[in-house]
């Protein structure tokens, strides 16, 4: 990689790293280990497999935190304050300046994991050892690390469409709009999806509709692997090489978009 | 050959909703010589800012030529030789003034040039060594402005473009970057500066030119306005036509 995308990550990386955003993050991972603990033995059956699914869950919400607390505003940021003009009155092309924020970003995004899987381990090996016998009969570690790194990947995938929304739109509130929505989109597009495919009684127009939303919005939903990592079932490889290759391709083509679209815009 | 160029360059902001298009720069045209200090004086909205963004490319004129040491400035190679320092001060408030020059220093590649010692250097003349290792949002306005020069220089550019570079600062420490500007331009460093302040560009200016509503109404040697009557007078004239 280029030396100058590495200044700009790294300069992004420390300056985000440096905002509360993070502490917040480490704190909201905490407090969900602590209700992890306090409410989940009411439930009285499958504790574990409760706990799995809440931390995985704790450790999604707290990704999500870190775009819409940090990266947001960020690049917002970087276009209401001019601190882009930092950057790019340096020898300094608009392509490498997205490249440099985007993967600040995910070095970020990376660290949020990392201190999010920490409380999320903890309290799963906590449940198993005080709960040995609601331990899931095919559990292994490594596929709960798995649907917890694919929480990670959907937040990149989610993260290169903000950036393609910030490239488009002017305003900070329509981009958090944009984002929000398409979050929620996101997560509902392959349900909505198969239900519409299954139905016989929605006209072809509509179907064709929603089959183009879910190429445009990130499709999130595909990357929740929480039933293998919450009972145990094996992951097919070639499910997680489709996930892979998904992703890296919504990726690619949404930061390309943006550093073309970004090259045009008068900043 | 000229250092800056622009010919005919225009620039409108296109409609909004319920607002109409607006000419911001209307087939401007003027060059700077190298070596020269080129003051840029307009009251507030005359297209100042928007002509440095445009040499800067941070946007882009709607027809017309500019030319920075003759490069177009969409070729970001073109800004290695260029210091900028911005009317607000603009960085990430996050970092120290110490990590930012060092950031600057390694994308312009005058990091093994310089040596470290040269960052030190540049906190000393703009003031700022004991607060190196403070993050910049504890700056007041006036640190800002500074911190803003030393990022500037730090390069060492042939160009400086500076955007109301004096603005913010107290009478003491705009009289030491005064005497700084006046150091640049023996260098012989190419200087072009915005100012409201048209005592102190008086002080270092060669050229001036004069923009209101997006065109330039004067465009000349300072001396031949000094010479009759004072920079201010003569501002005032002009802006009401009188010149």
């Amino acid at each position: 990689m280029n030396n100058i995308i590495l200044r700009i990550a790294w300069l992004s990386f420390n300056e985000g790293i440096r905002q509360r955003t993070i502490y917040g993050v480490s704190a909201f991972g905490l407090i969900m280990a602590a209700a992890a603990y306090t409410f989940i033995p009411f439930i009285g059956f499958d504790v574990c497999r409760v706990v799995i699914d809440f931390m995985l869950m704790a450790v999604s919400a707290g990704c999500l935190m870190i775009i819409f607390f940090l990266c947001l505003p960020g690049l917002i940021g970087d276009i209401r304050d001019q601190t882009v003009y930092f950057v790019l009155s340096c020898p300094v092309s608009r392509e490498e300046y997205i490249l440099g924020r985007f993967f600040g970003f995910t070095m970020i995004l990376f660290i949020a994991l990392v201190i999010l899987d920490v409380p999320a381990l903890l309290m799963v090996k906590l449940y198993m050892m005080k709960y040995p016998g609601y331990v899931p009969l095919h559990f292994e570690w490594h596929k709960l690390l798995l649907a917890s790194f694919f929480r990670f990947y959907a937040a990149l995938v989610f993260l290169s469409f903000v950036f393609l929304v910030w490239s488009i739109m002017e305003s900070g509130v329509l981009v958090s709009i944009a984002a929000i929505i398409a979050y929620l989109i996101g997560q509902n597009i392959n349900t909505v999806k198969n239900i519409a495919m299954a139905s016989k009684t929605m006209g072809i127009a509509a179907k064709k509709l929603i089959v183009f939303a879910s190429w445009i919005f990130p499709n999130l939903g595909y990357f929740n692997l929480n039933t293998y990592a919450v009972y145990g079932v094996k992951l097919p490889e070639y499910y997680m090489v489709k996930l892979l290759v998904y992703g890296l391709s919504y990726m690619s083509i949404a930061i390309v978009i943006t550093m073309f679209l970004f090259k045009r815009r008068d900043l | 050959m000229d250092t800056i160029f622009l010919e005919s360059v225009t620039k409108r902001y296109r409609a909004d909703i319920g607002r109409t298009e607006k000419t911001v720069l209307d087939n401007l045209s003027f060059c700077v010589k190298e070596g020269t200090v080129f003051g840029f004086l307009g009251p507030n909205g005359a297209g100042k800012s928007t002509t440095i963004k445009i040499l800067l490319d941070f946007i882009r004129p709607d027809s017309g030529r500019v030319l920075i040491n003759g490069v177009s400035p969409d070729c970001h190679e073109v800004r290695k030789g260029i210091g900028y320092m911005s009317e607000k001060p603009c960085a990430y408030v996050n970092m120290t003034i110490m990590e930012l020059l060092s950031f600057r220093a390694s994308v312009t590649g005058a990091g093994k040039r310089r040596g470290k010692g040269y960052a030190d250097e540049l906190l000393e003349k703009t003031g700022l060594v004991e607060h190196k290792n403070r993050p910049l949002k504890k700056f007041s306005k006036g640190m800002l402005q500074r911190a803003s020069l030393a990022l500037a220089l730090v390069h060492d550019p042939k160009i400086l473009i500076l955007d109301e570079p004096l603005s913010g600062l107290d009478p003491l420490m705009r009289y030491e970057v005064i005497g700084l500007l006046r150091d640049l331009k023996e260098e012989g460093k190419t200087i072009f500066l915005s100012s409201h302040i048209l005592n102190d560009i008086e002080k270092v200016c060669d050229e001036i030119a004069i923009l209101n509503n997006g065109r330039i109404l004067f465009v000349g040697r300072i001396d031949d306005v000094s010479i009759h009557e004072g920079l201010e007078e003569f501002f005032v004239k002009t802006l009401m036509g009188l010149q």
